[in-house]
């Protein structure tokens, strides 16, 4: 692959709803599991859930409002790790930590989607990485939820390992 | 996580079902893109789908269906590049190819929802890894999807860097 072409908004927004919708996918077909965490100090299914509400919310369509709103704006860092310990996302229902995602993501999606390609080079500063246009931080929104559901699709594969027998000696064993 | 109880051929059908769905949903939302290479020889999306048409094929329902048909069958091995290399999945629509992955994967998932638990301990044997039980089998498909569908994700990451 040489030298790709950004994703238009068009390409961004039909990733965004993908895998918002396989994070609930996954996260429904874990049922009970989904508080179930891999070990412990690890996140949950519903601990990654709520992180991608919270990162939804702070870092990426907060960011992208504040950059189209406003002249190249500062942008605050948050403390992930608290906001997630706050939320008490394992004790949550699945179900209702999956709408709060998906009512949240399709809000954003809708507001993206009438987005004018102009507005993609107008930039906010981040304290510690700098200079962020808008086309950065929604091509990071793409890269980050497909982070985040590796991670939910790992912490799927971690119930399953100890029941696999001698098929574990197909794969690599991660945990 | 402490304690873990082995996952059912419920949780087994669910889960699966859902890896498909999210596999659809990625390829769908590359479009075209899904028949792009993040890097020579590596996998596009499109081959990653081609993949998993051919390891459903040849080894969860198929052996499935032996290890209750026999005793103690010796399963094939299969030359995975081979295969893959065969088929020129960069060349297909995603759009038919998913069609082929969805109907076969349904059709095996039927077939899976009806076994009784009981045939749950029956053993096939692996000419290199050795004996393993149809549970063995049906949960390591739970990961194979997952370690695809990741691999998926990360193509569609490389192409939006």
């Amino acid at each position: 692959m040489s030298a790709p072409e950004p994703l238009s908004i068009r390409s961004i927004v039909a990733l965004m709803h993908a895998s918002a919708e396989a994070c609930a996918l996954e996260v429904r077909a874990l049922g009970g599991l989904a508080s179930v965490r891999p070990t412990p100090g690890e996140w949950c299914a519903n601990e990654v859930v709520g992180h991608l509400i919270e990162a939804d919310r702070r870092g990426f369509a907060g960011r992208v409002r504040a950059v189209v709103e406003q002249d190249r704006p500062g942008f605050e860092k948050w403390d992930q790790p608290a906001v997630a310990a706050a939320r008490h996302d394992d004790e949550r229902d699945p179900e209702e930590l999956v709408a709060e995602f998906l009512a949240a993501r399709e809000r954003d999606m809708a507001w993206v989607e009438t987005l004018r390609p102009g507005a993609l080079d107008r930039v906010g500063v981040h304290p510690r990485v700098g200079e962020l246009s808008v086309r950065d931080i929604l091509h990071e929104w793409v890269h980050h939820d497909r982070e985040h559901l590796a991670q939910l699709l790992a912490v799927t594969q971690a119930l399953a390992w100890p029941w696999m027998g001698n098929t574990q000696l197909f794969s690599q064993p991660k945990r | 996580m402490s304690d873990p109880t082995p996952l059912s051929i419920n949780d087994v059908v669910t889960l699966v079902r859902a890896s498909s769905q999210a596999i659809a949903g990625e390829l769908r939302a590359l479009g075209p893109r899904a028949t792009v290479r993040p890097a020579p020889g590596e996998w596009c999306a499109n081959e990653v789908v081609g993949h998993l048409i051919e390891t459903d094929r040849r080894t969860p329902a198929s052996r499935i269906r032996t290890m209750i048909a026999e005793d103690r069958p010796e399963f094939e091995r299969w030359d995975q590049p081979g295969v893959a290399a065969a088929r020129r999945d960069h060349e297909k629509e995603p759009e038919a190819l998913l069609a082929e992955f969805l109907t076969a994967r349904e059709a095996d998932l039927t077939f899976v929802a009806s076994l009784d638990p009981g045939v749950l301990g029956r053993v096939g044997v692996h000419p290199r890894q050795g004996e393993m039980t149809v549970r063995d089998v049906l949960v390591k498909w739970v990961r194979h999807d997952r370690e695809h569908l990741a691999q998926i994700l990360a193509v569609t990451d490389a192409l939006a860097r």
